[in-house]
């Protein structure tokens, strides 16, 4: 099997004149597991989104290759297509569009052919209720009056659905309650092992990180990533805070 | 032909009922300029052929068929089509020059009479050639009886002419009616289609228009609630593309105790369309413990279009409960962003969003025809971006509310935490 690798070049980027990335580099490998901290506003969001080609977002110079090719020239749906994912941070709501179908046309699209319904249902059931989310929810409209935490759980059952080759997952334990942060931590472990993607998680805090083993940490502050290491970086930011990384 | 022509074209430019000053403001103006010119060169399609090919192609059939030259009533028996010279009926002759030229104007009427404790259904086809359509539908249904009616008004290919329609409707106490409009013109006729509906006590109305066709589309629907508890639900979609002009005036009027009235408007523009939509409330002095609701909404789907909606209200009466809102905005951006990232283009992002913004009306029609044609006509467009296309009963994908429902269904079969 092809190993998927993202790699991202000295990459600046603006939105609305305002420069956001200042110079990344981070490669990221199909079966490695990176998590990215940093500070409100640091640009965390903003990179994942780069990756995906966030339409607002202006390269001004570096590059982001899929397997050595620049990506920059492909459209979102392009990159999706590629084996990309982004669990968006805030999921949008689709009124009118019924979350199951959505998902099930989806998957069609990225598998181009037709895909068994109860094959694609059983996989749905299984996933939902590891994931505890409550009865009836993924009958109803994409996202729609879904709670914060109900997003986040739904966003994960995309991911585990459309078997993406690497998710970029952006901040998958916001909004979600003590319990439900180790439902989804485990989900995401678990469609790690299984699925053996590459995964970027974006976090503020440890608690999830404590159910989670990254090979690799990223402190994102400022547009720059500052520090780079093992899971022992988390400990060090929880207990010194991103000041120590400042300057 | 020519004379009907100079007639429209003095005839059709305003509305002198329209007193209110902002309504007056926004007034889309019909340009007759071509009416009856550019054909010279078209072939006049058979109107038979042309109702036949419409039917095999959308999976429909219909039971009236109106058209300048040809008019038939193939099944149902409660329809009749008449010749008639003049023709007032529950409109003003002064009310509004469309109107004043239609009922003044040579044409067809039919007439549809719902026996008295009877159900019935009918599926009228309208359309223009090359000539003027100038037809009158006049719907009256007896207590205690129900009608669905589908009235889709098209026109062939190419043709610059105008497409009239006057649809007059009544419903005595307890009577049921469905009534589907679906305006799908080709993108060089002008439509006029204007509906007046009285509704005795105790009667239950659903009007849904689905207006996507027409170089120009004017569509005037005034619903009166004027019997006690009449119950009227008035849902309007408007799909605009090109330069497509669209002046949407609907009235709700609650005139008796106990009445409830509805109107949701939702108009989906792309390119440089253009739409006007002009609700309207009006609450009678004897309208004790009525409900009014008027929501217009709209999406932009492309920088160039525009819409303005313009609410208004009449309460003549202090023990009502009424409501108005309107919202209008671009289609979002991170909601495009958002599916695009699952694999959705562009287009098929869009296409789905108005889908989901339209299907919750869709969905609610109860005449299966007229929804699957009503689906037909906007997925195609939202796929081709003609003005009118002729719908398609086969396709199937995401933007099909239709396909979207049933694949809903069939998931949810296998759903095990409803
Ligand atoms: N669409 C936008 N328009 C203008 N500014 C933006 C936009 N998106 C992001 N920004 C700005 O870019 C900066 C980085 O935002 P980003 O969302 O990437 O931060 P973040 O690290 O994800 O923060 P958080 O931890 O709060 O989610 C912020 O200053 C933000 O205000
Ligand atoms: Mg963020």
């Amino acid at each position: 099997m092809m190993i998927m690798e993202i790699q991202i070049k000295e990459l600046r980027a603006s939105i609305a004149n305002k420069e956001i990335l200042k110079g990344i580099n981070l490669t990221i490998k199909q079966g490695e597991f990176h998590v990215i901290m940093g500070p409100n506003g640091s640009g965390k969001s903003t990179l994942a989104k780069a990756i995906m080609g966030y339409p607002k977002l202006k390269i001004d110079s570096g590059d982001i290759l899929v397997d050595g090719k620049s990506i920059l020239g492909l459209t979102t749906d392009k990159r999706a297509e590629l084996g990309l994912f982004l669990q968006f941070q805030n999921p949008v709501e689709v009124e009118g569009v019924g979350f199951l179908n959505f998902l099930h046309n989806v998957k069609r699209k990225s598998e181009k052919k037709d895909v068994d319904i109860a094959q694609f249902m059983k996989e749905v059931n299984e996933t939902a209720s590891t994931l505890k989310m409550p009865n009836g929810i993924v009958g109803r409209s994409l996202n729609h009056g879904f709670s914060g935490g109900e997003k986040k759980k739904a966003e994960i059952l995309q991911m585990q659905v459309l078997k993406p080759k690497i998710a970029l997952l952006d901040e998958p334990d916001s909004g979600l309650d003590v319990d439900a942060i180790r439902v989804v931590a485990a989900s995401i472990n678990r469609i790690f092992e299984e699925q053996k993607l590459g995964m970027l998680v974006i976090t503020h805090y440890n608690r999830i990180l404590s159910y989670m083993k990254p090979d690799f940490v990223h402190v994102l502050v400022n547009g720059k990533i500052v520090a780079e290491g093992n899971s022992a970086l988390i400990k060090e930011v929880e207990e010194n805070g991103y000041d120590s990384f400042m300057k | 032909m020519q004379e009907k022509v100079d007639y429209v074209k003095t005839i059709l430019e305003e509305a002198p009922e329209e007193q209110n000053e902002l309504y007056k403001r926004r007034f889309i103006k019909i340009d007759f300029e071509n009416f009856g010119k550019d054909n010279a060169t078209q072939s006049v399609q058979d109107p038979v052929a042309f109702a036949k090919e419409l039917e095999k192609g959308a999976n429909v059939s219909f039971d009236v068929v109106m058209s300048p030259t040809h008019e038939e009533i193939r099944k149902s028996g409660i329809a009749k089509i008449e010749e008639l010279k003049e023709y007032e009926g529950m409109y003003g002759r002064s009310e509004d020059k469309a109107i004043a030229f239609s009922s003044s104007t040579p044409g067809k009427l039919l007439s549809i009479e719902v026996p008295q404790g009877t159900n019935q259904n009918c599926n009228i086809l309208a359309f223009s050639t090359n000539e003027i359509l100038n037809a009158r539908v006049k719907i009256n249904v007896r207590r205690d009886s129900s009608l669905n009616v589908l009235i889709y008004s098209t026109s062939m290919q190419d043709s610059a002419t105008l497409n009239s329609i006057l649809n007059e409707i009544y419903l005595e106490p307890y009577s049921s009616v469905e009534v589907n409009l679906i305006n799908n013109q080709c993108g060089m006729c002008s439509a006029v289609s204007y509906s007046k509906i009285e509704c005795a006590a105790n009667s239950s109305l659903k009007f849904n228009a689905i207006h996507s066709g027409g170089k120009v589309l004017r569509a005037k629907t005034e619903i009166n609630a004027s019997g006690n508890a009449a119950r009227c639900n008035s849902n309007e979609l408007i799909l605009g593309s090109g330069s497509q002009k669209f002046d949407i005036t609907t009235k709700i009027i609650n005139n008796a105790e106990h009445t409830e009235t509805f109107l949701t408007s939702k108009a989906a523009l792309m390119d440089e369309s253009l739409c006007i939509l002009k609700g309207f409330a009006e609450i009678g002095e004897h309208a004790e413990n009525s409900k009014s609701y008027v929501s217009e909404r709209g999406i932009l789907l492309d920088k160039t279009a525009r819409i303005e909606t313009i609410p208004g209200m009449g309460i003549s009466n202090n023990n009502v409960k009424a409501t108005h809102s309107s919202a209008t905005m671009p289609i979002d951006s991170e909601l495009l962003f958002y599916l695009t990232s699952r694999g959705l283009s562009n287009e098929d992002a869009k296409t789905l969003v108005v889908s989901g913004f339209f299907g919750s009306t869709i969905s609610q029609i109860e005449n299966t025809m007229a929804m699957q044609l009503g689906e037909g006509v906007i997925r195609e467009k939202m796929l081709t971006k003609d003005v009118a296309t002729t719908p398609k009963a086969t396709l199937h994908g995401i933007w099909n509310a239709n396909a979207m429902r049933s694949a809903d269904d069939a998931l949810l079969e296998h759903y095990k935490y409803r």
